[in-house]
């Protein structure tokens, strides 16, 4: 195993300690545990082995594997993106129907 | 006939007052949506006869202000809703000539544009306007001259209607996409622009168009 590799799997474990101590801790559900434990264990085996990449790359016409890796992490990335944002909006909305209905209620007077 | 005019402001203090004594000539039902302001706007508001202020307690754009406006003028049983900014870029004494259209049956909804008749309008505004007329007309099929215009007029039937999700800038393309959703009958008709510099400066500069770009983009995607 190169250096890059030991490093790499070691920041997913990493992050994978941190993922099962917000499921521990309540902090996220358990489709939401179940994904990023499935990605991360993913992400290790890819890591580890690089090489189970290469018939995916074969059938999707990419040479190496590594880069079928880097296109959907990237795909991935702008996705999660998305989301994100779209959630965000939904919040900022969730949080003006409160404020508009604290408004509605005490309305001033002249 | 009862008229409603909606005012959403954000810390307008300095003009809000003069904004309101010109509208009280049509209408005693002066709605003000003070958005969170951190200066005496809800105070100045009251003081120069709006008949009721709702307050934000956090600031939550234009379009969260509009929204509030619309439910608070159904409260009121308003048959016509006016909507104007607060900074005094709109003159009160063109509200007349906004509800003729709707009054006579021939809009459900008008929207006072700035483009219709040549006056001097900053070249970034004319410019940036222009833009977004375009990707509204892109996004929501309808083509508007100035699709973000802040003074309109509708009846009731757009405003029992009409459904914003939006909270900031977006709102006024967002309600183009409802009048295409929805099939009002759209009348545009010329207004005059009182840009002052402080007027300039409460529009909507760069960043912001930026930001009112992306969140149109989110509109369209989503919903």
């Amino acid at each position: 195993m190169t250096l890059v590799q030991f490093l790499a799997i070691g920041s997913v474990i990493l992050i994978l300690i941190k993922t099962i101590s917000d499921f521990q801790k309540k902090k996220i559900t358990l489709s939401i545990f179940l994904f990023w434990l499935s990605l991360w264990l993913v992400v290790i085996i890819v890591v580890a082995q690089p090489r189970i990449t290469l018939p995916l790359a074969k059938i999707l016409g990419v040479e190496r594997g590594m880069d079928v890796t880097v296109y959907f992490s990237i795909l991935f990335i702008f996705f999660a993106l998305f989301r994100i944002v779209t959630t965000l909006e939904k919040t900022k909305w969730e949080i003006t129907e409160i404020v508009r209905h604290l408004s509605l209620k005490n309305s001033k007077k002249k | 006939m009862n008229l409603v005019v909606i005012i959403p402001a954000y810390n307008e203090e300095e003009r809000i007052g003069q904004v309101i004594r010109g509208v009280k000539k049509y209408t005693g039902n002066i709605i003000v949506i003070d958005d969170g302001s951190k200066d005496k706007t809800s105070q100045i508001a009251l003081e120069n006869g709006a008949k009721k202020v709702y307050r934000h307690l956090i600031n939550r754009g234009l379009g969260g202000a509009f929204g509030t406006g619309l439910k608070a003028a159904i409260l009121e049983k308003a048959d016509i809703f006016v909507t104007l900014d607060a900074d005094g870029q709109h003159n009160p004494d063109e509200i007349p000539q906004l509800l003729k259209p709707i009054v006579e049956g021939k809009a459900d909804i008008v929207i006072g544009s700035r483009f219709l008749k040549s006056q001097p309008i900053p070249l970034f505004r004319r410019v940036g306007n222009y833009f977004f007329n375009l990707i509204t007309f892109f996004f929501f099929g309808i083509w508007s001259t100035d699709s973000q215009s802040g003074m309109r007029a509708f009846n009731k039937k757009v405003a029992e209607n009409l459904e914003t999700l939006t909270t900031g800038m977006e709102v006024s393309s967002e309600i183009i996409k409802e009048i295409k959703f929805n099939r009002f009958k759209l009348k545009e008709v010329p207004i005059k622009v009182i840009y002052t510099p402080y007027s300039l400066s409460k529009g909507q500069g760069l960043i912001p168009g930026i930001k009112t770009l992306i969140k149109l983009i989110i509109l369209k995607l989503t919903k």
